[in-house]
């Protein structure tokens, strides 16, 4: 009761309707923990405790495993197995696998052609798709257009790390007075060139900062 | 109900309460005290089979998108909490983890047993006091430009480049940014630090706790600080007003301070 009071008495207090996410922090991931045989065992209550412990650990590595190249990552739910899917919810994973799957023969033209008018750092790419997509494409069902993005993906990511070594390089030159002035210009520009370039290539294929980047599980992030 | 009778266990008590009228988590069957030697849990019968088609729900929503949630399915966490909560009102409660089902009261029995003595302690330290906790939020980028706004030597830098040829300013602005990113780093755990610190003054003890990532909080903000902290019943309230200057000191930095409580000390259990 006392309590009741201090709480009404205080404005931060006042809330106290817990949003989802303080109960998942608290409810399902601390308290005590009682274990023995005088437990009933409910099997669904493990799979509460791995979906979440799988949300907390490795959502990144789970997501990038689940949805390679997949344009609406946000739709499905990485960590589902089919196993689990079917045996206790019953909904049929094979649908969705068939429905993202169905190859789109026009696909591969369309992105060509488009694409043949990048640059040439570009066009190599598509090239070297249109292998893996025919190797590929009619067993595992990959979406020909999601292994181009994908390695794009890998291209740009790894590009970009390039250019960040070679640039953090530079700076040090620069700073060590180990250049001169036509130098330093004739650098920066070529830098700068790349950077536009690179701007270009991610706006084509829809890619965002963010994405390039590689998960190397337990070492963390590439970048 | 046969083989799909349990008991849902929500907590441990000191002495028996009062007489009781919470509804169990099934929102049907009350919640009743099994007393031990040194304490009581605090249980209610629940149906296995309509729990674990609950909790299903709640599984598939989990792993499905979590912004989405269904109010249904969070109503069987709410539950959980809301029986801790009353019972908090009127004594000290042990919170259990979501989910822990015991056979019978026999089991009750025995658990009381095999635990006494680490029960007893708990008991012990959260006599008058609740847990509450503080989660912070930042987005580096808004960081980096609060900063750049208030350092002079970053805008002192930048003049610099503006009187540049094309080349050697591109240079400089990325070792411009690349220096303004380590020093938002640095400046942010710095920041965390001084948050946990200036709460924890008024708290019996303090945790930090881990960050959870994005996609769990669905926030825009990076999650930079989960801290949760013991406090006395008579020290809530400058707890909750530190929280609030801080808020409104870091705020200006485009930080987002949450503080929630009071919650049974689930996260003190260990």
């Amino acid at each position: 009761m006392k309590q009741q009071t201090i709480k009404t008495s205080d404005e931060i207090a006042r809330k106290r309707n817990f949003t989802l996410l303080e109960l998942l922090d608290r409810l399902l991931d601390k308290g005590v923990m009682v274990k023995g045989e005088i437990l009933l065992s409910v099997a669904d209550i493990d799979l509460v405790y791995l979906n979440l412990g799988l949300l907390l650990s490795s959502v990144k590595s789970i997501e990038a495993a689940a949805s390679r190249g997949d344009d609406d990552e946000a739709k499905r739910s990485p960590w589902q197995t089919p196993t689990y899917e079917e045996e206790f919810l019953g909904e049929p994973q094979l649908e969705a696998r068939r429905k993202d799957g169905v190859p789109i023969p026009l696909l591969k033209e369309d992105s060509q052609s488009e694409s043949s008018q990048e640059e040439p750092l570009a066009r190599a790419l598509p090239a070297t798709d249109e292998g893996l997509g025919h190797i590929f494409g009619p067993k595992t069902n990959i979406d020909p257009k999601n292994v181009e993005k994908g390695l794009t993906k890998l291209v740009l990511t790894l590009v970009d790390l390039l250019r960040k070594l070679m640039e953090k390089q530079a700076i040090r030159r620069v700073e060590a007075g180990q250049l001169n002035f036509e130098e330093v210009e004739k650098i920066g520009n070529t830098f700068l060139l790349l950077d536009e370039r690179m701007e270009q290539i991610k706006e084509t294929f829809g890619l965002k900062d963010e994405e390039l980047n590689l998960d190397l599980g337990p070492l963390g992030e590439l970048l | 109900m046969g083989s799909s009778y349990g008991l849902y266990a929500y907590g441990l008590v000191g002495k028996n309460p009062e007489p009781l009228d919470i509804v169990g988590i099934d929102k049907k069957n009350k919640v009743y005290s099994v007393e031990g030697k040194d304490g009581c849990v605090m249980v209610s019968e629940i149906d296995i089979d309509t729990f674990q088609d609950q909790v299903k729900k709640l599984v598939s929503d989990l792993a499905g998108s979590v912004d989405t949630v269904q109010r249904e399915a969070e109503e069987i966490l709410q539950a959980h909490e809301n029986v801790l909560d009353t019972l908090m009102k009127s004594t000290t409660v042990v919170p259990f983890q979501f989910g822990t089902i015991l056979k019978d009261e026999q089991a009750a029995l025995t658990m009381l047993q095999d635990y006494g003595e680490k029960f007893k302690s708990l008991l012990a330290k959260f006599i008058g006091r609740s847990e509450w906790g503080m989660k912070v939020y930042a987005n580096q980028q808004e960081f980096i430009h609060y900063m750049v706004q208030i350092e002079p030597e970053f805008k002192h830098l930048e003049e610099k480049r503006e009187g540049l040829s094309k080349g050697a300013a591109y240079l400089l602005r990325r070792k411009i940014e690349e220096e303004l990113k380590d020093k938002a780093l640095t400046r942010l755990a710095e920041v965390t630090e001084v948050i946990f610190h200036t709460l924890g003054k008024d708290a019996y003890e303090g945790k930090v706790n881990t960050t959870l990532p994005q996609k769990l909080t669905g926030k825009k903000k990076e999650m930079i600080l989960n801290t949760v902290y013991l406090v006395e019943r008579e020290k809530v309230a400058t707890f909750c007003k530190q929280g609030k200057r801080l808020m409104e000191h870091y705020g200006a930095m485009g930080l987002d301070l949450e503080v929630s409580g009071p919650w049974p000390p689930y996260s003190f259990t260990c």
